[in-house]
């Protein structure tokens, strides 16, 4: 049976295309099938991340311009490219990685949020959604859709949730996202969750990698007591947000400073399956699998 | 409300058709295991279900098996059972002098028909009288008496030939005088059954035949039509199977009783048995989605995915030029529609089309295109293609020539439950088709201003073949601006038309 999962932050910048490609690839990698959608329709990522520019994208699906065989295409090729954790040059297992991609096409854009705002085309569009999620179900038998959505509360964003058996909500360890992750929570969340759907924090960028170094270099005691303080804070804090929310935390990825700063990070997970940021994503596989069975 | 239910015919002949076929005889012929026993059981069911009564006549089965065969039905009261052959001649001692059948067996069979009958009738209008009813609309509303005979050929081997014909001779006047309907089966083909079918060939309204073919443990079955009133059909057949429980189930739909829904959430037709929620039909899958987007959006803000819906959708509307002439036989109506409806089913632009409604008119129909403005003339264009083919084996001498004119427009519709609570869709978008094409005459194809205007800002190559014919008055004093799209020896009619130059 399909999981669908949706990656949903209040802001953006929260890692969502980061950490859903990576999941994507750790599943596929694990002899899986996964389908990853990029419906952040007004900011698409992927196509830069993956460096492919496909000739069919979403929004075609969407206004019935192309099928839903043009749109998803198979980059299980690109796991290839990674040595397999087990040493091996490429990996030998059956999993496959497909991706659909949103258009980065200023003018798709804009037709796109055109074709939202007019009430009668509005409905055919979501029609074609969901038509989309049960083509991929029927035709591609994938294990996971793995779905990359628009942040804040946005229509495409609110649809992807509704299509999701799971969603992360991704969130950085700032004021302002504390604030909107709990908007989301009372305002959208609430309704998903007792409808069924399973809601899980994503803490990103959490303090727990580097301990800071002082101004010449040198882990000095202030520096450590610094961290210590806001290691504990933050731990306090999450507890609170996750009393507050009524969400558990599914996983608490470090700032990771070499991916931060990385202008070429591409599926770290698997281009160095020994960097923590590798393990995080063996993990929420691990407890995805978990939830499944 | 009682609505004659004849397995597959809406498949072969289109719903609005089916509805109308009500009344007469119909043969189904079928090689032996091909289904005709399950389909007269299917059609009883389904009659039973809409309240008639029904008479099963098999010469061949006991009523222990007529009950094995008819298990699913738990109430019987309003199917009975009559054997000719086990027939006893206590009821009547002589053959019916009145029905020229000089058969005991089947006189009885005849007699025990009527007696049926009358005392249906009488128990219907007792009932009226009783209520106080105003008794002739009342009796209007009657159940008919459906009679199925199951089989033709099995009576021709206990009883004498020209008596069975007399036999089916009687039984189709008692069907008109009913203004009722009756299955009559027959094993074989029409090859095979040709002699028959010669000397009983007026009295069948609805000739029909189930292919069968065996690929090694598959079996594949159709129904096929070959003449409707006479009419022959070449084309038409819908493949069924035989369900587990003995039921048919057609292809494209769920059960032969099911009534079309239209999901609450993403406006397709339901083709399952429905889930509803908030009175609402919905996709089993899609129940949780809209209530899931009601939570998030609030329910007033996602009411324009719930059941009083606007949709802005671009029309095509079309219509056979002259069908209601009275010259023209009913034989070649039918033709003309169904050949119609061929013709725009294998239309490119109609088949890729998904987001569309569609609604026969009868002598016609409308289509909703809801995503792209260029598909109705896409479609007007690629029919006139087609038509032009299709007209080169017709002359109009004859009749067989087929003209039709198309009316495009663009406008908002609303969804609307019909008469038989199903989603239908209604508005100034379908009006405005409707009235721009009862402008043209035939080979016409008609836009109404605002859509033709918009394709025309759309793309340059519309420039060249739609035409501004000028403002027109229709119906209820309302002005259109009408353009006409047409390219030599192509599609559309160059000519300005009649009610234009008027």
């Amino acid at each position: 049976m399909t999981k669908c999962i949706a990656f949903h932050s209040y802001k953006g910048g929260t890692g969502k295309s980061t950490i859903s490609s990576n999941l994507s690839a750790a599943l596929a990698r694990k002899g899986l099938t996964a389908v990853l959608l990029d419906v952040d329709v007004y900011a698409p990522s992927l196509q830069d991340y993956f460096q492919w520019q496909p000739k069919k994208s979403i929004n075609d699906y969407l206004f019935e311009n192309a099928s839903v065989d043009e749109v998803i295409h198979d980059l299980t090729e690109v796991l290839s490219k990674f040595p397999s954790p087990d040493g091996q040059e490429t990996s030998s297992s059956n999993g496959k990685l497909f991706v659909a991609f949103s258009s980065t096409s200023k003018e798709e854009i804009y037709k796109l949020d055109g074709a939202v705002r007019q009430e009668g085309s509005k409905i055919q569009l979501l029609r074609k959604f969901l038509m989309l999620r049960e083509e991929i179900v029927s035709k591609y038998n994938a294990d996971y859709i793995i779905i990359d959505t628009s942040p804040g509360i946005r229509y495409w964003s609110i649809n992807s949730l509704a299509i999701a058996d799971t969603i992360f909500l991704s969130l950085k360890m700032d004021g302002i996202d504390l604030k909107g992750t709990r908007l989301l929570a009372r305002e959208i969340y609430e309704s998903l969750t007792k409808l069924g759907t399973k809601s899980y924090l994503l803490l990103n960028r959490a303090a727990g990698y580097c301990l800071p170094s002082g101004p010449t270099g040198e882990k000095t005691l202030s520096t450590q007591e610094i961290y210590t303080n806001t290691a504990g804070d933050q731990s306090t804090v999450i507890s609170k947000l996750n009393a507050d929310v009524g969400m558990d935390t599914i996983l608490s990825i470090p700032c990771y400073c070499d991916i931060q700063f990385d202008s070429n990070e591409f599926l770290t997970a698997l281009r160095y399956p020994n960097h923590p940021f590798a393990g995080n994503i063996e993990t929420l596989v691990e407890k995805l699998q978990e939830m499944k069975s | 409300m009682y609505e004659v239910r004849i397995p597959g015919l809406s498949s072969l002949v289109g719903q609005a058709i089916a509805n109308k076929t009500d009344s007469g005889i119909i043969l189904l012929m079928s090689p032996p295991g091909g289904g005709k026993t399950l389909f007269c059981r299917q059609m009883i069911t389904d009659c039973l279900q809409s309240q008639l009564r029904c008479i099963y006549i098999n010469s061949s089965i006991t009523r222990k098996e007529y009950e094995n065969l008819f298990n699913n039905i738990t109430d019987r009261k309003n199917l009975k059972f009559l054997n000719p052959y086990l027939m006893s001649d206590r009821n009547n001692k002589e053959p019916d002098s009145s029905s020229g059948i000089n058969d005991t067996k089947l006189s009885v069979t005849l007699q025990e028909i009527r007696k049926f009958i009358n005392e249906w009738s009488s128990s219907v209008t007792n009932t009226i009288e009783g209520t106080d009813q105003g008794s002739a609309s009342a009796l209007d509303g009657i159940p008919k008496c459906v009679i199925v005979l199951d089989s033709l050929t099995h009576m021709f081997t206990i009883f004498e030939e020209d008596k069975v014909f007399k036999f089916v001779n009687a039984l189709s006047f008692i069907i008109k005088e009913l203004e009722s309907i009756a299955l009559i089966t027959m094993s074989g083909s029409q090859s095979s059954n040709e002699s028959i079918l010669n000397k009983l060939s007026s009295i069948f309204d609805i000739v029909l035949e189930i292919d069968m073919q065996k690929d090694n443990d598959k079996v594949t079955r159709k129904l096929k039509l070959f003449s409707i009133k006479g009419a022959s059909n070449k084309s038409s057949s819908a493949a069924f199977n035989i369900e587990e429980d003995g039921s048919l189930k057609f292809e494209g739909q769920s059960t032969s009783k099911s009534k079309l829904s239209i999901c609450g959430l993403c406006k397709a037709p339901i083709l399952e048995e429905p889930e509803y929620y908030l009175d609402m039909p919905f996709h089993h899958n899609h129940v949780t989605i809209y209530m899931k987007l009601a939570g998030a959006f609030g329910q007033a803000r996602v009411s324009d995915v719930g059941p009083s819906g606007v949709i802005d959708a671009a029309f095509f509307f079309v219509d056979v030029v002259g069908l209601s002439d009275p010259a023209l036989s009913v034989r070649r109506q039918i033709e003309k529609i169904e050949a119609l409806n061929n013709l725009i089913g294998h239309c490119d632009i109609f088949k890729k089309t998904s987001d569309k409604r569609v609604l026969p008119t009868g002598d016609g129909m409308a289509i909703g295109f809801m995503l792209s403005p260029e598909a109705p003339l896409q479609l007007g264009i690629e029919l006139h293609q087609a038509l032009k083919k299709y007209n080169e084996h017709t002359n109009k001498e004859d009749g067989s020539f087929l003209d039709v004119r198309i009316g495009l427009a663009s406008g908002s519709v609303f969804i609307v439950n019909d008469v038989n609570s199903n989603q239908n869709i209604w508005g100034p978008g379908i009006i405005f088709a409707r009235r721009v094409m009862d402008v043209g005459d035939g080979g016409h194809i008609m836009l109404a201003g605002p859509l033709a205007e918009s394709l025309l800002a759309l793309d340059d190559k519309y420039k060249s073949i739609i035409n501004l014919l000028g403002d027109f008055q229709v119906k209820h004093g309302q002005i259109l601006k009408i353009y006409s799209a047409h390219s030599p020896n192509e599609f559309g009619n160059p000519v300005i038309p009649m009610r234009f130059k008027s």
